[in-house]
């Protein structure tokens, strides 16, 4: 899909054609929902997080200016919809324990993976959506600074930080 | 796993954890899901601007009503032969709305009183408007000056250097032009091919490619004034020795914060458009290798569109006032302030605070002064014949009995002298340049209007005489259909509706004052673009899909025979799956050869594994041989594939005799035509090609995952395409499904 086609489905979701906005949403469902499986630990809580981020992303569809960023401005809001679902939920995954968090099991179950699971559910919140947001999105330090209310060095610090803690966490 | 798993490891790691999308999440569900949640009245969405009403009494402006230009001072010769014969002019209707004439302003005190107005009513309101204003900065003024005298020196020299290879020039044969509106009037695109080079737009770059050595012998990246600045080139314009290179002048601005969220909104600093001038570059390119500049022009506003007649190339920008701020109040061009007489506007007690700023620059003579003329307004479209220039504006309104509209700007062009002749209001939008049509002394349009009280889509279409007032209607042809796409030939307009039926209708204008069906012919899906490939056959470019949606995950295209306009009929159609092409919305893609009967178009395939995933997209280059009026072969250029965190800025062909170039920002392929062979490659653009086919490389983590191969697109290059094959594009990655493929008959 090149940029263009991008601009035009914008444009037609902004005319309220749901159809091109489900278009839209095919380049990202997989990430966004990925994301959200393990940002709020739960399918259950991701598949809500992404429905309400779809709503939201379309109603508020005419704000984006700039097309290109369709990736983006999808992440940044699903970033927020899964923090309010952490939120209202009183799931803040520091207080689930590994074992609670019903993370889907594997149909290849690979120790190797499992125990990456876990240590994701042991990161801070912010941590996890910066490691994600880079894992997943392929975001450099700027676009997640962009993101996160933060600057480039921070991010960078952080990501350093939390890769160090993964890393010892799956050493342990 | 590693002691130290890398992004990519843990990218791979994590794409095998997730189950496949949950049903609720699937596609259609989301779909149903906002069509759901749609409010009723919102069903149709339409924009609606209510129309604000002035809450404090405004000051008494001083107004003077200004005759519009006569239609006779129109001393330029049209090539438009008028093909309507008819003796008797036809009577302006009753439904045509005459447009509010439009007025000047005595003086600039007056035009400033206009501003302090609207701010006074929007403070009288609470509704302090900012986002035009606040953001916008002081365009680059005076930026050409140097330059331009730099330049000159070069020019001398530059043109003997050119004059031995002339010759070759002179005996150019058949490549691909840019597909425009009107025959005599040129289009600026992102690429343009000359028969010998090749030209492309990005950014803020400029390149010239020579097609005989395969070599890029030029990339311009002319410095913006000030650091914060950006170019945006988006039109080209070739002219035997003279380069045109215009486009949005950016100014850099912090990102705003979103009301919702409280956070910003975008992802990435990012330029504003209300903050903006755009500027022309025009060289002499005599010298390929060595362009030197003419003249560099800026105008304020952002570039709306451009066309080019003879040398002459005229630039619609529009230009957004803050009425808090008495600096803005009056666009500039070449950093002078447009005079008030050169000012227009219809409301001289509204609220409009943009400008639609139309310059007229001859490139022939690039030093003589450029002609200005500015309207209070804004533009949507804009349609140019070889003399006049028709900027079109979308009106929506709360009003009962007509919520849409489409007013209707006519601008006499003689050469670089510009003139206001006539305004007029057609009810609906008239969506773009292909559906409206200068014949003679008429102007004939095709519109989607909404009635509100039977919530229906209503389709019409409109003639409008040299006064563009409503002498002939062809009212809701149509019950609850929308126009997606216009094309009039000759006396003829061929028009695709959408919504219910999807026909294509054969619509007679002889007499103007009676339009009339002549016949249709219904089919799934509609077409977004139509191309004539010969008197009798008629090319639609479009979506398939069943009666009520579009699918907007495939290219449809279909031949018309319109040999007898009374039963056209669709000869032969083609879908290509999972795929999209710019000709849906951009008809500049479509390059058509007539010689061969072939055209050509970009097309790009979604790439999808078997999780149903989005994993990036593969570009091809498609050309259609067509004969006996049914589709006679499919050739397919591989350009390659892109990740999905990747886009090309643009993708393009085009040709040279018997070669087939694909164009991106960054590379340039050539292919024989006949055998789909690639000849040669060149990056010419090696920083965007890395950006644009490369994934995941970044300041933190380039120095350990590089080497993963599922992030760069190499297997597109590795495999060889075999054309035997035809359209099968080839995948991304052995996960990947297959597409499906189509095989031309």
């Amino acid at each position: 899909m090149s940029s263009n086609v991008i601009k035009d489905l914008v444009k037609k979701a902004k005319d309220g054609d749901t159809a091109a906005f489900g278009a839209l949403y095919t380049t990202v469902a997989a990430d966004l929902y990925r994301f959200a499986v393990f940002q709020t630990g739960s399918p259950s809580r991701a598949e809500d997080a992404v429905s309400e981020a779809v709503l939201l992303a379309f109603q508020k569809i005419r704000n984006l200016e700039k097309p290109q960023a369709f990736r983006s401005w999808m992440f940044s809001i699903l970033l927020n919809c899964c923090r309010r679902e952490l939120r209202e939920k009183k799931a803040q995954l520091q207080t689930v324990s590994p074992e609670d968090a019903d993370i889907p099991a594997v149909p290849v179950d690979l120790s190797e993976n499992a125990a990456l699971k876990q240590a994701l559910l042991q990161l801070e919140t912010d941590e996890r959506e910066l490691f994600l947001g880079a894992v997943l999105f392929g975001y450099n330090s700027k676009e997640l600074a962009e993101l996160t209310h933060s600057k480039p060095g921070t991010v960078r610090a952080k990501l350093f930080r939390t890769k160090e803690k993964l890393r010892s966490l799956l050493k342990e | 796993m590693k002691k130290d798993p890398s992004f990519v490891e843990y990218k791979k790691i994590l794409n095998n954890e997730v189950p496949p999308l949950p049903e609720k999440l699937s596609e259609s569900s989301i779909v149903q899901m906002l069509e759901d949640a749609k409010p009723q009245q919102e069903k149709k969405k339409i924009k609606l601007f209510p129309r604000i009403v002035a809450a404090a009494a405004a000051a008494a402006i001083a107004i003077t009503a200004v005759q519009m230009i006569p239609w006779q001072k129109k001393v330029h010769t049209s090539t438009v032969k008028p093909e309507i014969t008819q003796s008797e002019t036809p009577e302006p209707l009753s439904i045509s709305k005459t447009a509010a004439p439009l007025s000047q302003f005595d003086s600039r005190s007056d035009l400033d009183a206009y501003f302090k107005n609207i701010a006074a009513r929007n403070e009288a309101d609470d509704r302090i408007d900012g986002v035009f204003g606040v953001l916008r900065k002081k365009s680059a003024d005076g930026f050409a000056a140097e330059s331009v005298a730099d330049s000159a020196a070069v020019t001398n020299g530059a043109l003997t250097a050119y004059a031995t290879e002339k010759d070759f020039f002179a005996a150019t044969g058949n490549y691909g032009k840019t597909n425009t509106r009107s025959a005599d009037v040129d289009e600026g695109d992102v690429i343009k091919n000359d028969g010998r080079y090749l030209y492309t737009a990005s950014g803020g770059k400029f390149s010239i490619i020579d097609t005989q050595t395969m070599q890029c012998v030029y990339q311009g990246e002319p410095e913006p004034e000030k650091k914060d600045q950006m170019y945006a080139f988006s039109s080209l314009y070739v002219q035997g020795d003279r380069l045109v290179v215009s486009g949005t002048l950016y100014d850099g601005r912090e990102p705003i914060d979103d009301v919702y969220f409280g956070v910003r909104d975008y992802a990435f600093p990012y330029y504003d458009v209300m903050a903006s001038a755009t500027v022309t570059l025009v060289y002499d390119i005599a010298d390929r290798s060595r362009p030197a500049l003419l003249r560099a022009a800026v105008q304020d506003g952002g570039m709306e569109s451009s066309r080019m007649v003879g040398d002459v190339l005229y630039t619609v920008t529009t230009y957004y006032a803050n009425e808090n701020k008495k600096s803005t109040y009056v666009p500039s061009v070449n950093g002078q302030e447009i005079p008030c007489d050169r000012i227009y506007v219809e409301d001289p007690k509204g609220d409009a605070t943009g400008y639609i700023v139309l310059t007229a620059l001859d490139t022939a003579q690039p030093k003589k002064e450029i002609e200005t003329l500015s309207l209070l307004g804004s533009s949507d479209c804009i349609y140019c014949t070889t003399d006049t220039l028709y900027v079109l504006r979308h009106q929506y309104w709360e009003d009962d009995d007509q919520v849409r509209a489409t007013e209707i700007y006519a601008f006499s062009l003689q050469g670089t002298d510009l003139a206001l002749q006539s305004s007029g209001t057609v009810p609906g939008i008239v969506e773009d340049q292909y559906a409206i049509d200068r014949s003679g002394d008429f102007l004939r349009v095709t519109s989607t209007d909404y009635d509100y009280k039977k919530d229906v889509d209503v389709s019409s279409l409109y003639v409008l005489n040299k006064n563009l007032e409503i002498v002939g209607a062809l009212k809701d042809f149509a019950p609850d259909e929308q126009v997606k796409s216009t094309r009039f030939l000759g006396n003829t307009a061929y028009v695709v509706t959408f919504r219910n039926t999807d026909p294509l209708f054969a619509i007679d204008l002889s007499d103007p004052a009676k339009p009339a069906i002549l016949g249709e012919v219904k089919l799934p899906g509609f077409s977004e673009y139509l191309h004539p490939i010969s008197d009798t056959l008629l090319l639609g470019v479009g979506y398939a899909g069943d009666e009520q949606n579009a699918n907007y995950d495939c290219v449809k295209l279909s031949l018309f025979d319109i040999s007898d306009p009374k039963a056209p009929k669709e000869t032969d159609s083609h879908i290509i799956k999972q795929a999209q092409s710019d000709v849906n919305f951009d008809p500049r893609a479509f390059v058509f050869d007539s010689e061969r009967s072939v055209f050509g178009m970009p097309v790009s395939y979604s790439i999808f594994d078997s999780n149903r995933n989005w994993r990036g997209t593969n570009y091809v280059y498609k050309t259609f041989a067509v004969k006996n009026g049914k589709f006679a072969g499919e050739k397919a250029y591989l350009r390659g594939s892109v990740d999905g965190y990747h886009y090309d800025t643009f993708f393009r062909g085009t040709y040279i005799e018997n070669k087939v170039y694909t164009l991106t920002e960054s590379t340039v392929k050539e292919f024989d035509m006949e055998s789909c062979k690639k000849l040669r490659t060149l990056v010419y653009d090696a920083r965007a090609e890395e950006e644009s086919e490369t994934a995941l490389k970044d300041d933190w983590i380039a120095e350990e995952e590089l080497d993963d191969e599922t992030l760069t697109s190499q297997t597109a290059e590795a495999i060889p395409f075999d054309p035997a094959q035809s359209a099968s594009p080839v995948l991304i990655d052995e996960t990947t499904t297959a597409l499906p493929t189509t095989q031309a008959p």
